[in-house]
């Protein structure tokens, strides 16, 4: 009877063990894939930084083109913004397929998560995968504004360009960059947010799983 | 003292030893795993630091300014031929257009009287206060088809173009208050003082873009300066000088005691001439001052 009991502990003690052993595989593979998303995310920032760059130069030309008369029409078609807007319309694909990559990345964890016992890191990693979601969401809503504001600053430049100087629709157009403008920061005021709460989260989680 | 192990204590004995093998592999395996993560550290995400400056500057650029005088020119022409089409019919009709100022006023019923007895019409560019106070007199001029344009809220020079948009503010207030009591919506505007020098493009494009009709009239009564008699006189000859010239007559009176005085031989004088007085519409194109240089700044 005794040798029973002892039995039945040293088992329990092994599963407990093997089910310690199991989530600290999970949490090793999370790690790594964590790792994977966030090589695409540093590309992704990198992208918006060159974006950065390249809305101050179409800022400039911007400057540049409302200190002339329309009579110089040759200085403004020697100005319009046709370049840059193209360099950042490639800059922006490149931002988007980088971020949706490093998602994609990311969302593999579900399958660990799945295999998680402990509840509370279960709940840690469901956190991260539900921050993540808002991160997209917010970045779609970001690309296709700033998509939309790309066509508008396009169709301001081509109206100058083809001596269409009807100013109730390029202010128009102005009106509707500006307030994509004001829209984008917004978004990414609220994207950043979220991307401090996800840091957090990740750190707690690591730290819970005893990787850090 | 020797014991025995039964067939059952040996299997278990076995799956113990088994376990305990199979626990310490786990254990060297996590360990060797543990080695590997301590190289690893957990990078946070880079939050974005970017900026999206609004597109400043445009109402004041140079290059908004020359458009607005372009637009203004092509309008330009197109206004002096219609107003010379217009002309044509005034023309044959011997058209008048008399036109009163700053009303309406505690003797603007008597206005409408002596009008009335010459079977008269004419225009009043009022301003708003002055609609909320003499209502019934508004509403009277509507029913008996005179025309009723706008003038503006406080007829100050300072505040009225104190800004770009200041003009079509004050007459777009005025013409929602003639519009709660009357019921007409007028796009007919008279700026206090008229349109030169204190009505730049800019203030000029925005009233246009605002719908309105910007009228200053050919003849100036002087009834404000001369305030007699003597305003009479120079009117007829005013009018005469126009209508030989071709040049239907718009003309600048008010609605002021002393033009009331002198008001019947003025009118007597026109019926006489055989002139027949209309009233201004929104469809009309407007008789305007154009800037051509003069107009600047009040500021």
């Amino acid at each position: 009877m005794k040798r029973l009991v002892f039995l039945v502990m040293i088992l329990g003690l092994f599963t407990f063990l093997s089910g310690c052993q199991s989530d600290h595989k999970q949490a090793a593979e999370i790690h790594e894939k964590m790792e994977e998303s966030a090589s695409f995310e540093e590309k992704f920032v990198a992208n918006q930084k060159q974006l950065d760059d390249t809305r101050k130069r179409v800022q400039e030309i911007y400057q540049d083109v409302q200190s002339l008369d329309f009579n110089d029409i040759d200085a403004i078609k020697q100005r319009v913004g046709d370049h840059e807007l193209s360099m950042e319309k490639q800059q922006l694909n490149e931002a988007e397929e980088n971020f949706q990559t490093a998602y994609s990345k990311l969302m593999a964890i579900k399958e660990n998560i799945e295999l998680i016992q402990d509840e509370d890191q279960k709940k840690q990693t469901t956190k991260l995968v539900t921050l993540m979601n808002s991160r997209k969401k917010l970045m779609e809503n970001f690309f296709d504004t700033y998509r939309n504001q790309l066509k508008s600053q396009s169709s301001f430049f081509e109206h100058l360009e083809q001596d269409k100087f009807e100013l109730d629709k390029l202010e128009g157009e102005i009106d509707v960059i500006n307030e994509d403008s004001l829209h984008m920061s917004e978004v990414v005021e609220q994207f950043n947010e979220i991307t401090e709460q996800y840091n957090k989260v990740m750190i707690d989680y690591f730290k819970m799983a005893d990787i850090s | 003292m020797q014991k025995h192990i039964t067939n059952k204590g040996k299997v278990l004995s076995a799956i113990l030893v088994v376990a305990v093998v199979i626990l310490l592999v786990e254990l060297v395996v996590s360990n060797k795993n543990d080695e590997a993560m301590s190289s690893l550290h957990n990078k946070p995400l880079e939050t974005l630091s970017v900026s999206f400056e609004p597109m400043v500057g445009f109402g004041e650029s140079p290059l908004r300014h020359s458009i607005i005088l372009k637009e203004r020119a092509d309008k330009e022409i197109a206004r002096k031929q219609a107003v010379a089409k217009q002309n044509e019919v005034d023309q044959r009709e011997k058209a008048i257009y008399l036109t009163f100022d700053d009303g309406p006023s505690a003797v603007t019923d008597q206005l409408i009287d002596i009008l009335d007895a010459f079977q008269m019409k004419a225009t009043f560019f009022m301003i708003g206060p002055n609609i909320k106070e003499h209502t019934k007199s508004v509403v009277r001029m509507k029913n008996e088809g005179f025309g009723l344009g706008l003038h503006g809220i406080t007829h100050e020079a300072g505040k009225i173009y104190s800004s770009p948009s200041a003009p079509v503010d004050e007459m777009s207030e005025d013409r929602d208050i003639l519009q709660n009591v009357s019921g007409v919506r007028s796009n007919l505007i008279r700026l206090p003082y008229g349109s030169i020098p204190y009505l730049t493009e800019e203030m000029r494009y925005l009233l246009d873009k605002g719908d309105f009709k910007v009228w200053d009239w050919n003849v100036d009564s002087r009834d404000w300066e001369l305030k007699d008699r003597r305003y009479v006189q120079h009117t007829k000859q005013e009018i005469d000088r126009y209508m030989q010239a071709g040049v239907t007559p718009v003309v600048l009176l008010h609605d002021k005691p002393h033009t009331l005085e002198y008001l019947p031989e003025l009118l007597s004088y026109i019926k006489k001439q055989g002139y027949r007085t209309k009233v201004l519409t929104n469809e009309q194109p407007p008789v305007t001052f154009q800037c051509e240089g003069r107009c600047n700044s009040i500021s």
